[in-house]
């Protein structure tokens, strides 16, 4: 199921997400009501404040959590209806993840990291050459501590990448980062989206990286309020911090 | 390897200490295990395969004398597969000079036809020549103990006769596995020797031709016990039988096999509480990686590993940390399994005795510590499982404190800021705290259980020989003997104090259980040896009636107050059969350490007949070791008395302890005497009347005919 195509189909369909969280007495609306299509190979950035939904719908597209209700399709398959082991095949197979703190675990090297992803990929590349795309193939044998936080996040991006994603989910991932490192992190993305075609997600609070994005999704209060086309992607190199 | 196992294999490194501290107390269950289970195993098979092989027999019976010609008889009693009779005769060695004389119980060795029963198997050197008198064959341990050899000569008084004897060989037999000397508290191998001799040479000595003292037989598959017992002891009442006894009552099976009940008692009690204790370790332990591990779980799972896998994983922890305590507890099972084979070596004596463990023990022992530190496991995997991969990206949201009880306490004891964290973190997590409350409870009993082992028998040794036996030497006779035995013993220099005792080996029956023992009877001013209850005290015993050990009144269901009819004493005078004698148990409250009157009978129950039962007398040495004979003045060594003062004189016996320091006494005159036994220090000790034998009446036992 994997692998990405650009043929502009929709990677994601959903329509009237919601998400409830119920803690004791108190609910949180984090999402009311969102449609959304996501086309394939295309790099979207997720926008707004704090608290406005982008995380959950993250994580709902990504197959970690369930809506409450509403529809979401992942190119033919409805999410909605799968069951938990279904959903782990479908994490497995098809997305991959980038955090905003790297999580990388410490007590494995960093192309252990990697190989974390690819002792269960169906068709994965091989950990070095992940290694190499994010430019740190003479770094593999280093532990997360002995790497800076942009090689760690940039380790992050080549376990994400390793599996040949359908999808790269990244929520945050230059939150921790200065602009130099936060820009290279950015480039081994767009290189991805370009070279396996894959579809990129990227939630920020940093409006310049909406410059790289082909669609810009603006969040607020557990909607999208407004999505902007970008005709003209620039190259992450060109972004203002 | 796969990634996740590495991290696998780095966290044990990383936790080695908790994960070895855990593995050693998982390793104490599987060594203990391991060492019970397989020397149990080994000394059963071993002593199965020496019975069958050497045919050990099924019922004994001892008697004073009885025609050689009775076999035929007890052959006939249905049930009875093969009899066998022989003589048994303790005597007196003289050892290599400046040695104690020790003792030895001589057997008679059929030389004309193959044993059928009890089969002699010769370790070195030869069967005794039926042409030569002296020749005996001697068992291993007292040979090796006494740095003996073949062709060692020995001087021995068998039946009141000065004898020399020659060891020809040196053999082992299944009925003396086990063997101590009649009174002796722990075996002694310098001191007590199993020998053999030809059959006709015995008779000759103990002036027995044509007559036997033993019967030993094999029954019937199927056959009853309980019924040729009966048949056996009718037929050999005439002859002063003691009463036939089964292989429980035989001395040397009883203790193998009370030692094979404490190696499975072993395996039941010991391990259980290490695994219990493993098992909250790893809980607690694995319970806390499980919650710093949150993030990188959820991590895990949203890469997509499946819960089974997670669970695995955590699993496997627990695993890796049984496979190093089955491997730590293998390894010092086997250790520890070879020094107590060896240990049981000295006090058992097989010709094989080899330690094994068999495979089966070993994978019992992984499997007990896979599924203790498995279930210690599973309280995390269910965490790890149950943790969705969303909610784990997430820190865990901090714990709800709240001021419980002990806390309102704590403030108003004025407890500090650290001390009222203490108290939240104990009362955030209650089960977590009770866990390691009960298991450090655990740990601290099992420590205070192994070590009161060490305190109790220190108090038994010391209740024993302190307290309970002052004599410092017993002299034993083959017939009681009357007044004129004790004036004579008083006679010699150096002697203090005589009392009298007496055993009769009975069969105490109450409703419809019984139990094989010796009645003790002592005067009731005795005082060189003490019963001693429970709180130390030390009890008088009852001018009339039975005194029974708490433990013999419990295994007969006796309470004090009731009277209890006491029927059928075995061997009775001469045919006889024993009326019935109803006795009264007061209260006896004896401690297990004085010898329950059920474990004497085991002990020294063969050596007494009812009718002409041996009396005990205790009395206290000189200080040389030469005694003045009453009669004729001579000089003899203490050694002779047994030839040179009493012909019948079955056996001297030295106490290792001496009387009690400034006993009060009337008529005193103050010697100084040392021990026979050990040079040890010089005792005051106080001289005392010595009472007529008549006046043992603390026990009132009718016998008719
Ligand atoms: N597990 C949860 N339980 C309860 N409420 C939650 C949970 N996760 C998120 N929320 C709530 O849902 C709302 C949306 O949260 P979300 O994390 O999606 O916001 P966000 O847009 O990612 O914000 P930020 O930019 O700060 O990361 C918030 O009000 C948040 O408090
Ligand atoms: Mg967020």
């Amino acid at each position: 199921m994997n692998g990405a195509v650009s043929d502009g189909a929709p990677a994601f369909r959903c329509s009237g997400l919601a998400k409830i969280y119920r803690t004791g007495e108190t609910e949180v609306q984090a999402l009311r009501g969102v449609d959304l299509v996501i086309p394939a190979g295309e790099i979207l950035v997720l926008l707004g404040p704090s608290g406005s939904g982008k995380s959950t719908l993250l994580n709902i597209i990504g197959g970690l959590d369930r809506p409450s209700s509403g529809t979401l399709l992942y190119r033919d398959l409805d999410l909605t209806a799968m069951d938990d082991r279904e959903l782990t095949r479908f994490r497995r197979a098809d997305v991959g993840f980038i955090f905003q703190f790297y999580n990388l675990i410490p007590s494995l090297t960093a192309e252990e990291n990697v190989r974390l992803v690819t002792d269960i990929a169906e068709r994965p590349m091989n950990a070095a050459e992940a290694l190499e795309m994010v430019g740190l193939a003479d770094r593999s044998d280093h532990y997360p501590a002995q790497l800076s936080g942009g090689e760690q996040q940039r380790v992050a991006v080549a376990r994400a990448i390793a599996k040949r994603p359908g999808v790269l989910l990244c929520d945050e991932p230059t939150g921790a980062l200065d602009s130099r490192t936060g820009i290279r992190v950015l480039e081994t993305l767009a290189e991805a989206n370009r070279t396996l075609g894959t579809t990129v997600v990227l939630i920020t609070h940093n409006i310049g990286i909406a410059a790289m994005a082909h669609r810009v999704f603006h969040f607020l209060d557990g909607r999208i309020a407004r999505v902007e086309v970008n005709a003209a992607p620039i190259d992450p190199s060109g972004v203002s911090w | 390897m796969k990634a996740l196992d590495l991290k696998l294999a780095r966290d044990l490194w990383r936790m080695r200490g908790q994960v070895l501290a855990i593995a050693l107390v998982l390793a104490a269950a599987s060594a203990t295990f391991i060492l019970s289970l397989g020397v149990h195993r080994s000394l059963t098979d071993t002593r199965d395969a020496y019975y069958a092989e050497s045919a050990f027999a099924d019922i004994f019976a001892d008697m004073t004398r009885a025609p050689r010609s009775i076999t035929a008889r007890v052959a006939e009693i249905p049930g009875v597969r093969r009899v066998e009779g022989s003589i048994r005769q303790y005597a007196t060695l003289d050892l290599p000079e400046g040695r104690a004389p020790a003792r030895a119980l001589v057997n008679s060795l059929s030389t004309t036809e193959r044993s059928l029963l009890n089969r002699l198997t010769l370790r070195a050197g030869r069967l005794p020549d039926a042409a030569r008198p002296g020749e005996v064959v001697a068992d291993e341990a007292f040979v090796a103990a006494n740095g003996l050899a073949l062709g060692a000569r020995l001087d021995a008084v068998i039946y009141g006769r000065k004898q020399p004897l020659t060891i020809v060989g040196i053999g082992l037999a299944p009925d003396y596995i086990y063997s101590i000397a009649p009174g002796d508290l722990i075996p002694d191998n310098s001191r007590f020797g199993i020998f053999w001799m030809g059959e006709k040479a015995l008779e000759a000595a103990t002036d027995r031709t044509g007559a036997i003292t033993r019967l030993a037989l094999t029954l019937e598959r199927g056959a009853s016990e309980a019924d040729v017992i009966r048949r056996v002891d009718a037929l050999l009442a005439p002859y002063g039988g003691t009463g036939a006894y089964g292989r429980a009552d035989h001395i040397s099976h009883a203790f193998l096999d009370n030692e094979l009940m404490q190696l499975e008692a072993m395996t039941r009690v010991i391990p259980p509480v290490f695994l219990i204790v493993s098992t909250f370790l790893v809980y607690i332990v694995l319970g806390r990686m499980i919650q710093t591990e949150r993030s990188l779980i959820g991590l895990v799972k949203a890469f997509g590993y499946s819960d089974r896998a997670i669970g695995w994983h955590y699993l496997k922890f627990a695993l890796a940390i049984a496979l190093i305590a089955t491997i730590l507890g293998s390894l010092a099972g086997a250790w520890m399994g070879r020094g107590m084979t060896s240990l049981y070596a000295e006090y058992y004596r097989f010709p094989i005795l080899r330690y094994h463990i068999s495979p089966a023990v070993i994978v019992g022992a992984a499997a007990l510590a896979a599924a203790s530190a498995g279930l210690g496991a599973l309280g995390g995997m269910r965490a790890a499982v149950r943790l969705s991969p969303a909610v784990a990206m997430a820190p865990p949201p901090p714990p709800v404190y709240r001021a419980g009880p002990i806390e309102r306490l704590g403030k108003r004891a004025g407890l500090s800021v650290i001390g009222h964290m203490i108290l939240r973190h104990i009362a955030r997590w209650p089960a977590r705290s009770a866990m390691t409350v009960f298991g450090v409870a655990l740990s601290m009993g099992l420590l205070f259980a192994t070590m009161q082992f060490v305190d109790s028998s220190r108090s038994m040794l010391d209740s024993y020989f302190f307290r309970a036996q002052r004599y410092d030497l017993a002299v034993t006779f083959i017939e009681p003997r009357g007044a004129d035995a004790m004036h004579a013993l008083a006679q010699i220099p150096g002697v203090l104090r005589v009392e009298p005792t007496r055993a009769l080996p009975v069969k105490l029956r109450s409703g419809s259980r019984s139990e094989r023992t010796a009645i003790e009877a002592s005067a009731s001013d005795a005082r060189l040896s003490a019963h001693i209850d429970r709180d130390g005290r030390e009890l008088t015993l009852p001018p009339a009636g039975l005194m029974l050990s708490r433990q013999l009144a419990d295994q007969l269901g006796v309470t004090p107050a009731p009277r209890c009819q006491l029927h059928g004493l075995y061997g009775s005078k001469i045919g006889g059969r024993c009326s019935e004698s109803d006795l009264i148990s007061p209260a006896g409250d004896l401690p297990p350490a004085f010898f329950p009157v059920g474990e004497k009978s085991r002990v020294d129950g063969d050596r007494h007949g009812f009718g002409r039962a041996g009396s005990e007398i205790h009395l206290t040495p000189a200080e040389q070791p030469q005694l003045f004979l009453p009669r004729g003045g001579d000089k003899i060594k203490l050694r002779d008395v047994s030839a040179g003062l009493f012909p019948d004189i079955l056996d001297i016996e030295g106490s290792r302890h001496g009387l009690l320091a400034g006993e009060p006494e009337p008529r005193v005159s103050k010697l100084r005497v040392a021990q026979p036994v050990s040079e040890r220090e010089k005792r005051f000790i106080s001289f005392a009347a010595i009472p007529p034998i008549s006046h043992i009446r603390s026990i009132d036992i009718i016998v008719d005919g």
